[in-house]
């Protein structure tokens, strides 16, 4: 920092000038309002135990002093509650105000946020957006954010960078990177080789060749209905009211730019965490409210995107513990498990191996196969294609295609549309955690419409 | 000789203990003060069977059915009453769960030892070569830990139920997208934790007596030893527990009774600074 | 809190006059008990600040009370100096002791901090029946007669004068270092250490300084513990001790109040006690009601009172 090497050690970053806050706010629960305003300025004060248990002459002094200067820093970001007020009962762009404050109270020149933008409505963003303008401007603080909003990051910063699984794929002005085909790339998902949006008479000719083997229909009806389904994590809402519905034999694609409530809303249906209103009907009953073991137990059976294979077992032991509660003798699970690896043959060259020393490709056919060990009748999977290489992800492909032949009805939520877009026989788009757009996942990944809402118009 | 298998069979009952302390924090989370009780409660019904003249089956049956209650109620009160609290509220919990038990004790017992009779053999002594003699309840604690030891790791590598309780301690989200009833199999942990201590109360109650605060002098090397297994390794509190059952038994001779506690929490103060990083590894994981 | 400087000492010295004052009009037992609540609350003050402020859990209160009647009592005995020299001497030792035993336990946290300190009990007991002539082994000491300048010889009525009076004080003052920046630093350190180190606070420090000033109020209450019994008791600082202190705190609320460590030793010391309706019950009383706090009301009986009266309050503006 100016030029001088640190120790990554905190207090000292604060004392040089340093800020930062949390994707989720983290206000001091115990401390009011202004109190937690107060505590940015520690560095700053010089109150020891014997003036604070005094209260010297100093000590009022100086508390005064910055009570005040932490009022006014609580207006100044917007913050229309009481000083005093107590902080559990805040909402959450109240808290977020808070923390900004607070960091604020530290006199920071370099201030670094984490996905400030996280959790707020679209007028709060708005209206954060334009202080954070101000600091820059008036008060000539460096700003450094992480952001998944692109439209917010292109309409605020002098310089972005992007980044994709760990790696720089562009840095420039902001118009630089938004035609960077790069990042385009990374948003919509190129399959190697192929355009980032496959050309309409390809998808088109996929389509025919898709309809040719009609799914054979396992159940008639819907498999899966949500119904104004609002959920999220603590204080954060990320779902905000989506309904949705998957038929018989169907491939739905959930699309939507990172950070739109895809896996949040997956998780939902698994009940962790649980819809908080709304209904989840799965083949006409309800689910909403089930522990995900329970929801497990009547048939859905997710993927999810860290592919939540059991790390410190074999790949044996995990396909058995995927037949818990299923009593199956040892002929049946014989059975099913031959099934498995005559799916991914991957699997059978290592199925004495411990899961966590598989190689992503085959901890994913793993988590898929520990899936179907239950014979489920709904799947859904939680961005498949993330992170796996190019060959494997063509395989994974095909996989799905099968299964789907086979007639299971499958949820995918994916980032990568030429991926998913062949396979799914309809798509809903999501942002903010609402359900923006239903129909072919062809018609809307070809729309202009996509690639404006993931990056933002020009 | 003698005095080394003494250490070895007081370093059996704290590595039982450790290891119970171990597989119940692994599964939840929750470090249990009142483990001690547990002990003390397996060691009453022990007593009480063996004086009623009841065969050495239903003698041994009767504490492990105590440790499987005990256990359903500790999981009861720590998952469905105190779910939702900070840790520090959880322990402080345990610690109330401590003095209640330990005060009915009190109340029902009295503070006067009751002396008991090693299960299955009585008291006698075996001659080893040389004029040494060890007495049998020695050599019971340590065969009986070698098998309770043997039956946990069948049970943790070979069947199911074993295998999805350690699924529910890597990480419980997992383990319940997989299908596995997380609650039960929490429920089940506290009752194999409950179970084990339970048969260390068997096994020490004819060397120190059966009285309320049998356990709480038992919990502080039992912590230790599972220290030095970093709460993570079945094996590393056995060791610990064998390992400062010998170092106590030979500082007694050392340097007198009374600081058995001085050497433990020198121990204690050791193990941190010899290996934090494996401790505190454990702590970091879970509070993150 | 009021602006003008020092205002806290003034208002201390007030609360303390008055508790002197109640203790001077009540008949000899129950001013005997109220001499004894006083040691309980400087006791409870200091555990409250280091769970319910710091966040930090120590089961090794009753080593510092134990410290503190025993070591004053030695001083008297071998030193023959005036209770206005043995007990700061006493308090500057507890200090000490607390701060190393903060520094030891620097990077523990919730368990891990619970069994070091319990270890040091555990110590602490070995060494006090040990201590042959020192602390006088499993008998304990008497106190020596002693004289106080001014005042005159040490009677119980000073003892309890004293206490009473430093009770008041001292409550004044922790609630007011409660609210300073110190005490806020603490606060955010129990809810968010990351954040907390993130905004410029220096965790460690404040944590060994916690340890010291808890240690320090509950060898002060040792001291005076000893004077108003006359007698050190070495079984009188066991487990079962720290967990009836952390029953008066807990029920008090585990929060920075200066309520709560008042009414914590209050009710489940005081009305029991005068009513003498607990003998042998006392310890599956205490279990029994720090469970039933945690389970039923997790902010303790004067938080649960005081959001009773918030909601009663929130209702009335509806109507």
């Amino acid at each position: 920092m100016d030029g001088e090497r640190f120790e990554p050690r905190p207090r000292e970053l604060v004392e040089h000038g340093l800020g930062r806050t949390f994707q989720t706010p983290a206000a001091f629960l115990d401390l009011s309002a202004v109190e937690n305003v107060l505590v940015g300025a520690y560095a700053r004060g010089k109150n020891g135990v014997a003036r604070g248990a005094l209260r010297t002459k100093a000590a009022v002094a100086e508390e005064s002093a910055l009570r005040e200067q932490a009022v006014a820093l609580l207006r100044w970001v917007g913050f229309d509650g009481l000083p005093d007020a107590s902080t559990r009962s805040l909402a959450f762009g109240a808290q977020r105000q808070l923390e900004v404050a607070r960091t604020l109270m530290s006199e920071p020149r370099i201030l670094l946020l984490d996905e400030p933008t996280a959790g707020l409505a679209a007028d709060e963003v708005a209206r954060f957006a334009a202080m954070l303008r101000e600091l820059r401007d008036r008060r000539g603080v460096t700003i450094l954010l992480v952001e998944h909003n692109v439209p917010f990051v292109f309409g605020l910063c002098d310089a972005v960078t992007a980044m994709h699984e760990g790696e720089r794929i562009a840095t420039g002005s902001p118009a630089d990177v938004r035609a960077s085909e790069a990042v385009i790339a990374s948003y919509l998902g190129a399959h190697h080789g192929r355009p980032v949006v496959p050309p309409h008479e390809e998808v088109e000719a996929l389509r025919q060749e898709l309809r040719a083997v009609e799914p054979r229909e396992v159940a008639r009806g819907e498999v899966l209905e949500l119904r104004d389904v609002v959920s999220g994590y603590g204080p954060t809402t990320i779902v905000r009211e989506a309904s949705l519905r998957v038929g018989a034999g169907e491939v739905i694609a959930l699309l939507g730019r990172n950070g739109a409530g895809k896996s949040t809303l997956l998780n939902t249906v698994l009940g962790d965490p649980r819809a908080r209103s709304g209904e989840v009907l799965f083949f006409g009953r309800s689910i909403r409210g089930l522990s995900p073991d329970r929801v497990v137990g009547a048939g859905i059976g997710l993927v999810p995107q860290d592919r939540a294979v059991i790390v410190n077992q074999t790949v044996t032991d995990n396909l058995q513990l995927a037949t818990f509660g299923l009593r199956l003798s040892t002929a049946e699970f014989r059975a099913r498990d031959d099934e498995m690896m005559t799916r991914f043959p991957r699997l059978a060259q290592r199925r004495t191996a411990l899961a966590g020393s598989l190689s992503g490709g085959e901890r994913q056919m793993l988590a898929i196969a520990k899936v179907l060990m239950r014979g489920p009748r709904l799947l859904l999977l939680d961005e498949p294609s993330i992170g796996l290489a190019p060959a494997i992800v063509d395989e994974l492909q095909a996989i799905v295609a099968a299964l789907r032949d086979d007639g299971l009805p499958i949820v995918v939520a994916e980032q990568n549309v030429g991926w998913v877009a062949p396979i799914a026989s309809r798509a809903y788009l999501l942002e903010g955690g609402r359900i923006v757009e239903e129909g072919a996942p062809t018609r809307l990944a070809e729309s202009a419409t996509l690639a404006e809402r993931y990056l933002g118009s020009g | 000789m003698s005095l080394l298998v003494g250490g070895i069979a007081i370093g059996a009952v704290y590595a039982l203990v450790a290891i119970s302390l171990t597989l119940i924090f692994r599964a939840t989370g929750i470090v249990n003060f009142a483990q001690g009780e547990m002990l003390m409660v397996g060691g009453y019904a022990y007593v009480i069977l063996a004086g009623s003249g009841a065969n050495p089956a239903v003698q041994i049956a009767g504490p492990i059915a105590a440790g499987l209650v005990l256990g359903l109620l500790f999981f009861f009160v720590t998952r469905v009453l105190l779910g939702r609290a900070a840790e520090i509220t959880v322990v402080i919990g345990t610690l109330a769960i401590s003095i209640l038990l330990q005060a009915a004790a009190r109340l029902k017992f009295t503070d006067n030892p009751m002396r008991a009779v090693p299960w299955l053999f009585g008291e006698r002594d075996i001659a080893l070569g040389g004029g040494t003699t060890v007495s049998i309840n020695a050599l019971t604690v340590v065969l009986a830990t070698v098998v309770v030891f043997a039956a946990l790791q069948w049970l943790f590598s070979r069947t199911l139920y074993g295998k999805a309780m350690r699924a529910v301690a890597e990480d419980a989200r997992r383990a319940a997208i997989t299908g596995i009833p997380v609650n039960a199999m929490l429920a089940l942990s506290w009752c194999v934790g409950g179970v084990v201590t339970a048969v260390a109360g068997v096994l020490l109650s004819p060397v120190t007596g059966v009285f309320p605060a049998m356990g709480a002098s038992v919990l502080f090397p039992a912590f230790i030893a599972a220290a030095l297994g970093g709460f993570e390794s079945v094996v590393g509190a056995l060791v610990g527990g064998l390992g400062l059952g010998i170092v106590q038994t030979y500082a007694v001779v050392g340097v007198g009774g009374a600081f058995r506690d001085v050497v433990t929490f020198a121990v204690l103060v050791a193990v941190l600074i010899w290996r934090p990083q494996g401790i505190f590894a454990t702590v970091a994981r879970r509070t993150h | 809190m009021p602006k003008f400087p020092y205002a806290p000492l003034v208002y201390g010295a007030l609360v303390g006059l008055v508790a002197v004052g109640v203790a001077l009009v009540l008949p000899t037992y129950p001013r005997f008990v109220f001499g004894q609540l006083a040691v309980l609350v400087l006791v409870t003050l200091g555990v409250n600040l280091l769970l319910g402020v710091a966040g930090l859990l120590s089961l090794a209160s009753p080593a510092f009370v134990g410290l503190g009647a025993n070591l004053s009592t030695a001083i008297l005995l071998r030193a023959h100096v005036p209770i206005a020299i043995s007990i700061p001497l006493a308090v500057l030792a507890g200090w000490c002791v607390g701060w190393l035993l903060g520094f030891l336990s620097l990077r523990l946290a919730g368990f891990y901090l619970a069994m070091v300190t319990f270890g040091f009990l555990n110590v602490f007991l070995v060494l006090l029946n040990e201590g042959r002539e020192l602390t006088g082994g499993g008998y304990g000491l008497i106190v020596p007669p002693t004289r106080l300048p001014f005042l005159g010889p040490v009677t119980l009525q000073t003892a309890i004068v004293l206490a009473t009076f430093t009770a008041g004080l001292a409550t004044v003052l922790v609630g007011s270092l409660q609210r300073s920046r110190v005490g806020r630093a603490w606060l955010a350190i129990k809810d968010n250490p990351v954040a907390a180190e993130l905004q410029g606070i220096d965790v460690p420090r404040l944590k060994t300084l916690a340890f010291a000033i808890s240690s320090a109020l509950a060898t002060l209450a040792g001291t005076y513990q000893a004077l108003l019994l006359g007698v050190t008791n070495p079984s009188a600082y066991s487990l079962n001790v720290s967990i009836a202190h952390l029953t008066y705190v807990v029920v008090g609320g585990m929060a920075p109040s200066v309520v709560g460590p008042i009414v914590g030793p209050l009710a489940l010391f005081v009305v029991p006690e005068l009513f003498r309706a607990i003998g042998q019950y006392r310890e599956v009383f205490y279990g029994a009601i720090l469970l039933f706090v945690l389970i039923v009301a997790p902010n303790g009986i004067a938080g649960a009172i005081s959001e009773l009266g918030r909601r009663r309050a929130s209702g009335e503006a509806k109507q």
